[in-house]
């Protein structure tokens, strides 16, 4: 993909500024002619007032001089202010749309993708972004304007001294282009070990506790140690690239200055060369080396943009993985309406078997993870209204899988699913996943209080605060929680109980189990399932367990091996 | 962090020799230059002489200036490199309970601020370092050598131009407590917006089960916005520093225009004198202008340094007191004084308790990984408190309840605490019932798990975790709720296995399976206390 293209990809993101932008660049060309035409007014006022010691033109010169220096003052606030605003403004566009998409990944993408990496995306790279889109992009076309600007004044004052500079901007040329890709190769490792280093730390400081428990943190100690030493020593090529351009071009600038006036000697005589011109061609020269200097490190800075805004494109182009359809989404919205309508005059929310579908059908279901072991093979069975079901099987043998996909947390690859007769790809995901609730043995206790943690988000009217509740009063150890801003120290069969008011709260049709009372004391577990009973009349019960008494009391039991089911 | 600079004060003296002879040269160049020119006028011979001994010097100048910036710019690195070092080493020795609370005397805890600070704000720290030590010992040297010179030019053109500084220096002092708010308030910011991100991406799986995309990017546009506010603050105040430094240098250029034009006209100022001293006011631009971004560095590094002080400065609670003895082995028993129950070698004891009794703290306060009283848990009849951590964690193991895995392969994973070869690894699979599950992954043991790696369910990520604690075989292992995610059939036939492995050694189960608990030799019950 080239640079252009790159480019390209941020243009709907400008598209909102398109006039601050077109105002920042229609500043570009007045800023660099304030800024290109202070050596000639230098040459204008020795060659002609001091010349003549006429001390009036003096002023006059020093006015108009003291004049271009303010106005490009002026415009260089102006500019830099709306293009910094511009950058900040479009960047945080993009961590939306980014943030926007991640959440319309599907599961599969999570298991590929570590968190650590999604966030630098939407959080660091972004930062980079920001800072070399003002940097590097803006900076670069303000340094070519500047070129321009001093050559055009320059050949307007003397083509043969500017023929002189000129030359020197062939070698700068080259040792530029030289340094940048000494550097860059040089940054592109330094940046693959420091990658290496943010996923070690990230790894360790995640699972610090087992790192402890294992009692391996001096081995931690020495792992990172090797890192860290790796990336200081990856950067030291970078840094030596890095000094030895800026000297280097220093240098040239001054050699420049020094052909200059030895072929002003030569010419001195001969032409109409005078002495004002000579010092304003050693300002031009000064002048025009500088925003080339810059533009170098602008070129590096720009590397790390379009680095930047490459994983934002490599993010964005990932294929949502499960989408609700166009189209069809009205339809079943529709659809939805009409099913709450009559459901609320019906039976009160509990989904309305149509015709004779059964509630919950599973035709000939595939399915197999990324990493291409198949999960599930050929998986097929039906489950009416108001059933409880029990499905068992070794662990490995595709049984949260079933779940997985009844939610349509992944897309199968063969067969279907239907409730009521419905796809569940025609299903928009929020109504499906109203419908039916998972409770998983492993969760997730976000920051936040216990009330924050229980809603997640959901219209609070909607929500059956006062079942939550008597679920939450099984663990009496959360009560000390209740008023706390951020849950802390939640024991995971408290994590478990929250998960029931989590789920319950929003009185699902469906209610999956999934080794939902794993940590949980035989106690509690059956004041637990006396709560749910009461609860589940007439709503559907599916659970994975290993345990006798739930297998005994379900209507079907289904058993998996290897991901084929063996009986019903 | 005065600590980390002042480590490196012979480097940074080295650089300053260089720095020197920099500026030196640069200020001798011009001298050089201005005979050069005034030799024009006259048509001088050995102009020739002259330029090409200015270009010896160049050349020269150039190594001199690359050397310096080399020597400083490593310093920066090599703190960056001590402090990254530092603050991972002071990290992992703190208990687990600093990771799980959210906050730590106003610092978040939650890994995704931590792993910012040791990233960006030690990033700060090593551009002050690096980029601002360099250029406060150039614009220091810079002004030292070259003022003279200028003031041999033209003293009071010299004086004029000085007295363009002190409204840099004041225009910045103006802006600075600006720049520290609102930079502290971006940072801020960015710590929140991560720790979002790290959270949401973490419980994505409970937020697609309750379909709560759209009120998490409700949340995410609030906090996104925050942090957007945040920078155009920022940026306001920014904005001024840049142009105000460069045009500072062109006020310089004004001011030698009028009055080295008017001494010119006096006759006392030569063309070669404007020109030189044009060439230094060219010399000190770079020098002032930085001085606008050396304070918004500082600045930073300062903000940054709060951040890490914070976290070198949490005390490392648990830690080997002064007279801790190394305990090589266990002998009779462990005495737990607040359950009034004592654990006799080579027992197998089942721990059960209602949720919130507090098993999981006595796993962890069997390893010392949580504060407890003195003699409370003695084993031998010594306090646990007086055994050095290394030894006491040597001596008990947990197989903890979150079963983290790193992102290595499986072989790294099951050795991870102890070197094991191929066999002794293959041998632990197959006693944790794996084996069969590890050899249909794509690369058998070599398959990479955890985050970047294969997906594994609840129980194969519990199995392997077992495994990797038994690798360790030490004389006292606690499984906390270890065969939870795993059928009867399997946790039966692992639970017998590990008996068979852990003969005459002694083996604490957490558990509510009844069936584990009937092979039990002993049973503590915990209540709860409500307090």
């Amino acid at each position: 993909m080239t640079n252009w293209d790159l480019i390209k990809t941020l243009y709907p993101f400008m598209k909102p500024f398109k006039w601050q932008i077109i105002l920042a660049l229609a500043i570009l060309p007045l800023s660099s002619a304030t800024y290109s035409i202070q050596p000639i007014l230098l040459q204008k006022a020795i060659d002609g007032p001091i010349a003549a010691f006429d001390l009036a033109g003096l002023w006059t010169y020093a006015l108009f001089l003291l004049g271009a220096v303010a106005i490009n003052f002026v415009l260089q606030v102006v500019q830099f202010f709306i293009m910094n605003k511009v950058g900040q403004a479009m960047v945080a566009d993009i961590r939306y749309s980014l943030f926007e998409h991640l959440e319309s990944m599907s599961m599969s993408f999570f298991d590929r993708n570590p968190v650590g990496k999604s966030v630098s995306r939407v959080t660091s790279d972004m930062e980079q972004l920001a800072e070399s889109f003002v940097g590097g992009l803006v900076l670069i076309l303000l340094d070519i304007f500047n070129i321009l600007g001093i050559l055009l004044f320059m050949f307007y004052l003397n083509w043969r001294l500017s023929l002189v500079v000129s030359v020197f901007l062939i070698p700068i040329y080259f040792i530029t282009i030289y340094y940048q890709e000494l550097y860059r190769k040089a940054n592109l490792m330094a940046r693959k070990e420091l990658a290496k280093l943010n996923s070690f730390l990230q790894q360790n400081i995640v699972g610090i506790s087992v790192v402890q428990v294992l009692n391996s943190t001096a081995k931690s100690m020495n792992k990172f140690a090797e890192y860290n030493r790796q990336y200081f020593k990856a950067n030291d090529q970078s840094i030596k690239a890095d000094a030895q351009l800026s000297a280097t071009i220093e240098m040239v600038s001054l050699f420049a200055i020094i052909a200059l006036i030895y072929i002003s000697s030569k010419i001195f005589a001969a032409s109409v060369l005078t002495i004002g011109m000579i010092l304003a061609f050693i300002q031009y020269s000064q002048a025009l080396f500088e925003p080339i200097r810059n533009l170098s490190d602008r070129f590096t800075v720009i590397q790390s943009a379009f680095t930047a805004i490459e994983r934002m494109r490599e993010l964005l182009d990932e294929p949502i993985g499960i989408k609700d359809r166009y189209g069809e989404e009205k339809r079943s919205d529709d659809a939805a309406t009409q099913c709450i309508d009559n459901d609320s005059q019906l039976d009160g929310g509990a989904l309305r078997a149509r015709n004779d579908d059964k509630l919950i059908k599973f035709n000939h279901v595939c399915f197999q993870y990324q990493d291409k072991t198949p999960v599930l093979n050929d998986v097929s069975f039906e489950v009416e209204q108001g059933q409880k079901i029990a499905i068992i099987g070794k662990t490995g043998s595709g049984k949260s899988t079933v779940i997985k996909l009844l939610t349509r947390l992944y897309e199968l690859d063969q067969g279907s699913i239907e409730i009521n007769g419905r796809n569940i790809k025609e299903i928009p995901q929020l109504e499906l996943r109203e419908k039916i609730a998972v409770i998983h043995q492993d969760t997730y206790i976000f920051a936040g209080n216990l009330e924050s943690n229980i809603k997640l988000g959901r219209d609070e009217a909607k929500l059956d605060m006062q079942l939550a509740k008597r679920f939450l009063d099984l663990a009496p150890g959360l009560r000390k929680e209740r008023d706390l801003l951020n849950l802390s120290n939640v024991s995971s069969g408290e994590e478990q109980v929250i998960n029931f008011a989590r789920a319950l709260v929003a009185r699902p049709d469906i209610l999956v189990l999934d080794e939902a009372t794993a940590k949980i004391d035989l106690e509690t577990e059956k004041a637990i399932y006396e709560l749910l009973n009461e609860y589940i009349q007439g709503k559907t019960l599916i659970t994975i367990a290993h345990r006798l008494e739930t297998i005994k009391s379900a209507d079907l039991v289904l058993e998996l091996k290897n991901g084929s089911l063996l009986k019903q | 962090m005065f600590k980390y600079l002042l480590k490196h004060y012979r480097g940074y003296l080295l650089g300053i020799v260089f720095l020197i002879i920099t500026n030196l040269l640069a200020a001798y160049i011009p001298q050089l230059i201005k005979k050069a020119v005034d030799m024009i006028e006259v048509q001088d011979s050995a102009l020739l002489e002259v330029l090409v001994w200015a270009s010896c010097l160049a050349v020269l100048m150039a190594i001199m200036r690359a050397v310096s910036r080399q020597i400083v710019f490593a310093i920066g690195r090599e703190i960056e490199f001590e402090l990254k070092k530092d603050i991972f080493n002071h990290l992992v020795t703190l208990p687990p309970s600093f990771f799980s609370e959210n906050s730590k005397d106003g610092i978040s805890t939650q890994a995704g601020s931590l792993i910012s600070i040791i990233t960006n704000d030690v990033q700060s720290i090593r551009a002050l370092g690096g980029f601002a030590m360099l250029n406060i010992f150039n614009t220091v040297i810079a002004f030292a050598v070259i003022l003279p010179l200028m003031f041999d030019l033209h003293t009071e053109l010299t004086w004029a131009f000085l007295a363009l500084i002190p409204i840099v220096i004041l225009f910045v002092i103006s802006l600075s407590g600006k720049i520290k708010d609102y930079q502290n308030w971006v940072q801020e910011e960015l710590a929140r917006i991560s720790n979002f991100i790290e959270q949401n991406l973490s419980g994505i799986h409970i937020i697609k089960a309750y379909a709560q995309e759209q009120a998490e990017l409700k949340r995410f546009s609030v906090i996104n916005d925050q942090l957007k506010q945040a920078y155009m603050k920022l940026i306001q105040v920014r904005s001024f520093i840049g142009p105000v430094m460069r045009v500072i240098a062109s006020l310089g250029f004004v001011l030698l225009l009028y009055m080295g034009g008017k001494s010119i006209i006096a006759g006392e100022f030569s063309a070669g004198d404007f020109a030189a001293y044009a060439l230094y006011v060219q010399r000190l631009i770079w020098p002032v202008a930085t001085l606008g971004w050396l304070i918004t560095i500082i600045y930073r590094a300062q903000v940054s340094e709060t951040r890490i002080n914070g976290i070198l400065q949490v005390d490392p609670t648990i830690k080997d007191r002064d007279n801790a003895i190394e305990k090589t082995s266990f002998e009779t028993e462990i005495e737990i004084k607040s359950l009034n129950t004592k654990i006799t070698k080579g027992t197998m004891v089942g721990v059960v308790g209602a949720i919130g009794s507090g098993k999981t703290i006595l796993a962890h306060k069997l390893m010392h990984l949580k504060e407890l009283a003195d003699d409370e848990i003695l084993i031998d009849g010594i306090d646990i408190k007086d055994i050095q951590l290394n030894s006491l964690r040597t001596l008990v193991n947990l197989v903890p309840q979150t079963n983290f895995l790193f992102s290595n392969s499986v072989f790294d994973n099951i050795a991870y605490a102890k070197d094991l070869n191929q066999n002794e690894v293959i041998d632990l699979a197959k006693k944790v019932n794996i084996h069969d599950e590890i050899m249909s992954l794509p690369e058998g043991y070599d398959s990479v798990v955890g985050e970047r790696g294969v997906t594994l369910s609840g129980g194969q990520r519990q199995r392997m975790a077992i495994a990797r604690a038994l690798a360790i075989d030490p004389e006292i292992l606690v499984l906390d709720d270890s065969l939870s995610s795993l059928d009867n059939e399997s946790s039966k036939l692992i639970l017998h296995n590990i008996i068979g492995l852990r003969k005459n050694k002694t083996t604490i189960f957490i558990t509510h399976n009844e069936s584990i608990l009937t092979e039990m030799d002993q049973l503590i019950k915990l209540e709860r206390t409500d307090d």
